[in-house]
């Protein structure tokens, strides 16, 4: 196991490349530069731009640079913002990753407890609510849920704020994060549901299917034959076998969660990676494109790394060479 | 297990959430609008240096935090801001003199005096800092030089004779001269604090503030803080204790901030107008800002006037802003909105390209495609956002209805509008332009002359060039803005290079616990002098 976390990690290593080379071709191929303005600037002064921030270099001069620079941990300078990248970075992660976390957490919760239930009570009440639910949130998107949510809940009722995020902008390990008074579940609520609610419902539908196949099994029957406690058979033996399934899509919803956010970050005026991620595209904001790209390949590969080793924990019988 | 001993379990994760919820809802929250402290809606700004920037978000938050000379109010009228009184200005009018007002400080405690607005001009000038207005000052001998790498900062004929006196010599004589004194990129900057003339602009706190807020700090994508500059100079002194500038990118959500009760003053998207347009806390604001088709006279099609005349004549003007913009503009042909001193009466040019749909047919028969055949199809290009989607739409079905043509809509994003545009690569798109200052020169000059550097269309008009020629240097105003009518009708009834539509405004929301907001006369995205800004409650 230990062998093959060690190989997956160093396989990240090409993959990120891999991620950064076609980035850096697509960001190039597209027309329009970082500093396109309709007020003439001459020949000079756009000169002097380009040098300050290796523009003027060739395509394959830039991406050396660019590759020798990362190998130094350098991500380079937001044009816009003329601010490291990894400022820019640090600036939002927190936030992205704590949106992104508390949605995935929402969503595991919400999604499971309704599959096993829905499950539990195949072709009855709760199995149709269970549905229901699951259908309605994969078929309603974020962009939609986050408005009437919005409108409800804080223009009418006032129960919830609309901007913002509701936590400090801190890593966990700052005593900042830990502080109760730099949070506000008002503010959070809201884009917790809003994002969380599309990865719950699928979340439910993956459960109720997956409990369902191992309730038909003969060691579930034999269990319950042999006098075990409804409870004890439900959660020992029903939730863990059940969970392989679950664990499969686990991994892309937390990535997807965390790198797919800036939606909700745009509606709810959230100031994450996401939001940073869209506005450099728009501005071509080359270096901070790449950084964050980055960053977003760098989640995906490691929540998928993180549950090929938890499927080693559920079952036993998952060996790695 | 029961159905019940299930349920139990989700009830109480329910419960479990409603309790979150509800506690959440009694938690404390941001406490907008008490002890003169307001929260108004913003886009993200690109820089704070006045000497630098063309964004208007930009020049509306360092009008907030800066003043300059003088202040432009309705009608033109300069108010005198840092300058004790009007300039002075020599006879043969290539020398003004400006005295400035004693006792003037920035908000650090540094003495703000002429050297300050020389070394503004020398900023706006200087070829590191990239000045996008610099321009505007290209009647400043030795300004252009010097931004091309050519010449000395020496040779810019800005100076203080004394320490409150300042010293602008001009190439020729301009009868506007006076108006740009009063615009940003003639603002001071520091020349003591300021290590050099092409130094950054600071960031916040230690921002350059001489206006009557000053700004603090600047989370980026979150917000902006200005507080009362205590050491403002100039009456009327801010009443407010701190403004906060929420970045908010989407319109809609800003509205549902402001309902909620987070901001105190928004602008409003044209999509969310028919939702707030009978409130008493809803202002529209007509501005000076023009929207029309902008043509690429080189090319092939779009070089027959004919073409052009048809395009333009098949536009139902009326019904565009009633469809696309929520009636939230002015249709127009007039490219020189109406009000702007010098400029042609509204509707003058309506006969010549204004909506008619059977000489739209007319013209496109001239052209040499009577009913559309033969016609090879034309694109525009437009940027990314739902109005634009929707003029494409309606200007789809108007040219195919009328003229029985196709036209193709690309919608593209800004840097690649923008590319595109400087590059020459199309043959129409939606553009237009707000005024710097209040005068129909700035409509004009710069925009229609044959190689002007902001003539990306290409126009090119001998009748066009001779009056913009001889209105630059006249500086009686009847004769001048004669001229510029003269060249603006030429302009217009040609269609070089713009096909006006509808003049803009913009759209607010105003907290009925705000007072003392005036209405916006520039382009700006918020309206201007916060310093009579002041709370009801």
């Amino acid at each position: 196991m230990f062998g093959y976390a060690i190989r997956r990690t160093l396989w990240m290593i090409p993959l990120l490349w891999a991620v950064a080379t076609v980035t850096f071709l697509l960001m190039h191929a597209v027309p329009g530069g970082p500093f396109a303005s309709e007020k003439p600037v001459p020949p000079a002064v756009q000169e002097a731009l380009n040098a300050r921030y290796n523009l003027d270099k060739s395509f394959l001069e830039q991406y050396v640079l660019y590759f020798w620079n990362l190998l130094h941990f350098d991500l380079g300078i937001s044009f816009r913002a003329d601010t490291e990248v990894i400022d820019v970075l640090e600036q939002g992660l927190p936030i992205t990753l704590q949106l992104g976390g508390f949605a995935f957490l929402y969503a595991l919760v919400l999604g499971m407890s309704l599959g096993i239930i829905a499950a539990l009570n195949h072709n009855r009440v709760g199995d149709y609510l269970g549905v229901f639910f699951a259908t309605i949130g994969t078929a309603v998107p974020n962009f939609v849920i986050a408005p009437l949510l919005i409108l409800v809940f804080s223009v009418e009722l006032g129960w919830t704020g609309v901007l913002g995020w509701g936590g400090p902008q801190a890593w966990v390990w700052q005593p900042e994060f830990w502080n109760p008074g730099n949070w506000s579940l008002r503010t959070m609520v809201l884009p917790v549901v809003s994002l969380g609610t599309l990865p719950a419902a699928y979340i439910a539908r993956i459960t109720r299917a997956s409990v369902l196949e191992v309730l038909s099994q003969d060691y579930i029957r034999t269990a319950r034959a042999k006098g075990l406690a409804e409870r004890a058979v439900i959660l020992r033996h029903v939730v863990k076998n059940s969970m392989v399934p679950i664990l499969t899509v686990l991994g892309p919803i937390f990535a997807a969660l965390v790198t797919g956010s800036f939606i909700v970050e745009q509606i709810f005026a959230i100031n994450g990676v996401g939001r940073h991620f869209v506005q450099a595209v728009f501005r071509r904001d080359y270096e901070l494109i790449m950084g964050i790209t980055l960053f977003y390949a760098l989640v995906v590969a490691t929540a998928n790394l993180v549950i090929d080793i938890l499927y080693g924990v559920v079952d036993p019988r998952i060996r790695y060479r | 297990m029961s159905l019940l001993k299930q349920w139990r379990y989700l009830l109480l994760t329910l419960f479990a959430v409603s309790a979150l919820v509800a506690v959440a809802a009694c938690g404390d929250d941001d406490d907008d609008g008490a002890g003169g402290e307001i929260t108004v809606h913003t886009t993200e700004p690109e820089s704070l240096d006045p000497h630098f920037s063309d964004f208007s978000v930009d020049i509306t938050i360092q009008q907030m935090v800066n003043r300059g000379l003088y202040d432009i109010l309705p009608g033109g009228v300069l108010r005198p801001a840092y300058a004790a009184e009007l300039p002075t200005v020599s006879d043969d009018g290539l020398t003004y003199t400006i005295p400035i007002k004693d006792g003037m400080t920035w908000a650090d405690g540094e003495t703000l005096d002429a050297n300050d607005f020389v070394f503004g001009i020398q900023r706006t000038c200087d070829p590191t800092n990239a000045g996008h207005y610099q321009y505007v000052l290209t009647n400043i001998s030795g300004c252009d030089d010097y931004y091309g790498g050519e010449g000395a900062i020496g040779d810019v004929t800005v100076s203080a004779p004394d320490d409150l006196t300042l010293e602008i010599t001009i190439s020729a004589p301009q009868a506007t001269f006076k108006s740009i004194l009063a615009l940003w990129m003639v603002y001071p900057a520091p020349d003591e604090s300021l290590a050099s003339v092409d130094a950054e602009w600071p960031a916040p706190p230690d921002t350059p503030c001489s206006g009557p807020f000053c700004v603090t700090e600047w989370e980026a994508g979150d917000h902006l803080t200005l507080v009362k500059n205590e050491s403002y100079g100039l009456e009327p002194k801010a009443k407010l204790d701190t403004i906060t500038l929420r970045i908010i990118d989407d319109f809609t959500t800003a509205l549902q901030a402001y309902e909620a009760g987070e901001v105190d003053m928004i602008r409003l998207g044209t999509v969310d107008l028919p939702l707030v347009r009978d409130r008493d806390d809803y202002v529209p604001q007509a501005l000076p800002i023009t929207i029309g088709l902008e043509f690429m006279l080189e090319d092939d099609l779009v070089s027959d006037l004919n073409v052009r005349l048809a395009l333009s004549r098949a536009i139902d003007r009326d019904l565009l802003n009633e469809v696309v913009n929520a009636n939230a503009f002015i249709p127009t042909t007039n490219w020189v909105p109406a009000e702007e001193p010098g400029a042609n009466a509204e509707g003058a040019f309506e006969a010549v390209i204004g909506f008619d749909t059977e000489a739209a047919k007319q013209a496109l028969s001239d052209a040499g495609y009577p009913g559309g055949e033969g016609f090879p199809g034309i694109t525009i290009i437009l940027r990314d956002d739902e109005t634009n989607k929707a003029l494409g739409a309606f200007l789809q079905e108007q040219y195919l209805t009328i003229l029985g043509i196709d036209l193709t809509v690309e919608i593209t994003d800004s840097q690649t509008r923008q590319e595109r545009f400087n590059s020459g690569d199309f043959q129409f798109l939606v553009g237009g332009w707000g005024h710097d200052y209040p005068d129909a020169e700035n409509w004009l000059v710069g925009l229609f002359e044959t190689g002007a550097s902001i003539n990306k269309q290409r126009c090119s008009d001998p009748g066009i060039d001779a009056a913009l020629a001889e209105a630059v240097i006249e500086t009686e105003d009847a004769p001048r803005w004669a001229l510029l009518q003269e060249a603006e009708k030429i302009a217009v009834e040609t269609l070089c290079g713009y096909a006006p539509l509808y003049h803009r405004g913009n759209h607010y929301m105003i907290s009925p616990d705000l007072g003392g907001v005036s209405p916006t006369l520039e382009d700006h995205f918020m309206p201007q002098f916060p310093e009579d800004w002041f709370l009801n409650s």
